[in-house]
């Protein structure tokens, strides 16, 4: 397992390295427009030309790209990736952003992971009858339903047609976490619908699968009550490639992913901050984002592996 | 004479699919006493594992039609409510499967699987269910039975995830013991050890068997009494030695024709039963095997019943060839000289 781990993580470092590798190409490289026009593009809509100069020599655009390259990455992790636009260092202003998207990636994860479940379950356990064919129907339109349409209609309904939720905003947790719930609450529901849909679906397939396999025969053959053939034996397996997903899904929406929902509700979290960057022209803190992002993909791919091994003994590392 | 543990009359299993009314099991009947084996041999398709799974109610569902009665120590299971089938399960009559690789739920370990099988019966903690497991594992022959234990599935061979089933088959000491092509996935070699063992485990544990096989060579050792089944009917049933050495059914001639012998000269090609089994939805009219029968004739459109044609009693069959007959061509049919000739 100690070896597992160690091998795990070292490949985990060289994926960081192959993304920062991968952020310069896409940001520095790949558009071109020489030294100035690189340095025009960092420095962003209003910069004057002796601030262009300067970022053009800081940043060593008039020198090699492989001293580019270590000039970025240096600049990266001394915490000193500024956005000229707003004269913020990224770093912070990811900092600021984070107990927003961390609070509804949490609580969103709970509700799609609880409901994803028991919409998958119902849905096997009554394949083909009614209950299955509604909930077949919901899940598809759930998972239709644009994130950004159903966050301002449930907005403008619920927030500010009539009163019934806050309208928007992120609410400190500590400060009240009541308050931070009730804030929180249309965002989660409205991240969580997709996610419900989905699950639902996978697993109401993984279920059936797993329903016919000859383990759950003789896990009958020994007189289990059904209930108990349903969790211990159906429900245990098919969950495992649920595992997968949840990782990723999850990595990906704490990474900023949730771009939409945050901008929606104005919740000033790392994705909200990623799509005004991308608004206004302002490549460091999208460069931040993404490795920020991508750490945490990463991360939890590792995660996802660690837990796997758990969940099913036959890939665990001896 | 031995307890009578089964008795299943009549028993008939229907399926209602989109494509129609599938006839899986239709009026079989035979009965079990405790200490024996009785062997229920076909092809695929023949109701043989239908009929086990029926024993057990694993084929309840709400497209299925049973009638006729199962019989077990004087209790008609085909009325059990679910509940009282789940006590019975494991229980009275444990079950093993045709392929030990898929058999074992691949996340738990061997030893928690049989726990679970002991647990669900019996009232004990989960210390001594432990230790009878491994008692269990001793028993069916697992080398080293306090270590492998705590393996899981896939650290075991196909012959010892087989042996795991009979020991979890065996956990709660049931009366009867269904085994379903319990060989059919296993090397040759493995093959005899595992009916050996069945047949001895069946006096140790005092139960009775039913081993259910395609191969009539699996049953030749062990079985005390065999019944052929074809396209969900019984056509031949008699003690072993009958059904050997004085088959009365063409099929069944097929069957022993098909089983490749040293001690015989060596035939230009295996013999086979030429076609198919039918269509379980459309059967043929009259004998089910008479399109596939070398011998059919006239009287063979009208469906023959089960009954005692030889002088012996107890040797039943249908087929409407008269005996003399059937003696005189059989010999030739099992050693697959029609078609040659």
């Amino acid at each position: 397992m100690a070896t597992f781990l160690i091998r795990r993580t070292i490949g985990a470092i060289l994926v960081m390295l192959a993304v920062t590798f991968i952020v310069f190409l896409i940001f520095i490289i790949v558009p071109g427009g020489g030294k100035l026009g690189t340095a025009q593009r960092i420095a962003g809509k209003n910069a004057t030309p002796q601030n262009v100069l300067n970022i053009e020599h800081a940043w060593g655009f008039d020198k090699p790209f492989y001293v580019q390259y270590g000039l970025m990455i240096k600049r990266m992790f001394t915490n000193n990736l500024v956005s000229y636009t707003s004269q913020q260092p990224v770093l912070s202003q990811i900092k600021q952003g984070i107990p927003a998207t961390f609070s509804l990636t949490i609580g969103a994860a709970l509700i799609w992971v609880f409901f994803g479940v028991l919409v998958g379950v119902i849905s096997a356990v009554t394949a083909g009858r009614l209950s299955d064919r509604l909930i077949t129907i919901l899940a598809l339109v759930g998972i239709s339903m644009p994130v950004f349409w159903l966050g301002l209609v449930t907005r403008y309904l619920l927030a500010e047609k009539n009163s019934f939720f806050p309208d928007g905003e992120y609410y400190p947790l500590t400060a009240n976490p009541l308050q931070w719930a009730y804030h929180l609450i249309l965002p989660w529901l409205v991240l969580a619908v997709l996610f419900i849909g989905f699950y639902g679906r996978v697993l109401r397939g993984n279920i059936l699968d797993t329903i016919n396999e000859d383990y759950v025969r003789t896990a009958k053959a020994k007189g289990l009550a059904s209930r108990r053939v349903l969790v211990k034996h159906v429900l245990r397996n098919s969950l495992i490639p649920i595992v997968t997903l949840f990782g990723l899904d999850f990595a990906g929406v704490l990474g900023g992913g949730a771009i939409l929902t945050e901008t929606v509700f104005d919740l000033h979290g790392v994705g909200q901050y990623a799509a005004q960057s991308i608004n206004n022209f302002d490549l460091p803190p999208i460069m931040g984002v993404t490795m920020y992002g991508a750490f945490f993909i990463v991360l939890f791919s590792v995660l996802v592996d660690i837990f796997y091994a758990y969940l099913d003994p036959r890939i665990r590392p001896t | 004479m031995a307890e009578r543990l089964l008795d299943v009359k009549d028993l008939q299993v229907h399926f209602n699919t989109e494509d129609g009314i599938v006839h899986a099991v239709d009026g079989v009947s035979f009965d079990l006493e405790r200490g024996k084996v009785l062997g229920i041999v076909g092809e695929s398709g023949s109701g043989k594992s239908v009929t086990a799974m029926t024993l057990l109610g694993l084929t309840r569902d709400v497209n299925t039609r049973f009638q006729g009665e199962v019989l077990y120590k004087g209790r008609d299971l085909l009325k059990l409510p679910e509940t009282a089938m789940q006590d019975f399960r494991g229980n009275e009559m444990g079950m093993i499967f045709q392929d030990p690789m898929t058999s074992l739920n691949p996340v738990y370990r061997i030893g928690n699987q049989i726990v679970e099988a002991i647990r669900t019966h019996e009232d004990i903690d989960k210390g001594r269910a432990k230790r009878r497991a491994v008692d269990l594992l001793r028993q069916v022959g697992i080398p080293r039975p306090d270590v492998r234990v705590d393996d899981y599935p896939h650290q075991f061979s196909g012959g010892m995830r087989q042996r795991a089933m009979i020991a979890m088959a065996l956990s709660c000491n049931p009366d009867v013991l269904i085994a379903d092509e319990p060989t059919t996935a296993l090397d040759v070699t493995i093959q005899a050890q595992i009916i050996e063992l069945i047949d001895r485990l069946k006096d140790d544990f005092n139960s009775a068997v039913i081993l259910i096989t395609h191969d009539l060579g699996v049953v030749a050792d062990v079985a005390d009494e065999i019944i052929v089944m074809y396209a969900g009917r019984v056509v031949e049933r008699g003690a072993k030695r009958q059904v050997f050495y004085d088959p009365q059914m063409p099929y069944t001639w097929g069957l022993l024709g098909s089983i490749p012998r040293l001690d015989r000269p060596k035939p230009k090609r295996l013999a086979s039963i030429t076609g198919s089994p039918p269509s379980l939805i459309n059967l043929p009219r009259g004998c089910k095997f008479r399109p596939r029968c070398p011998h059919a004739f006239d009287k063979c459109i009208e469906e023959p019943d089960l009954v005692n044609r030889v002088e012996e009693p107890g040797h039943l069959d249908r087929c409407w060839l008269s005996v003399q007959e059937k003696r005189a061509v059989r010999d030739r049919t099992i050693r697959g000289e029609e078609e040659a000739a």
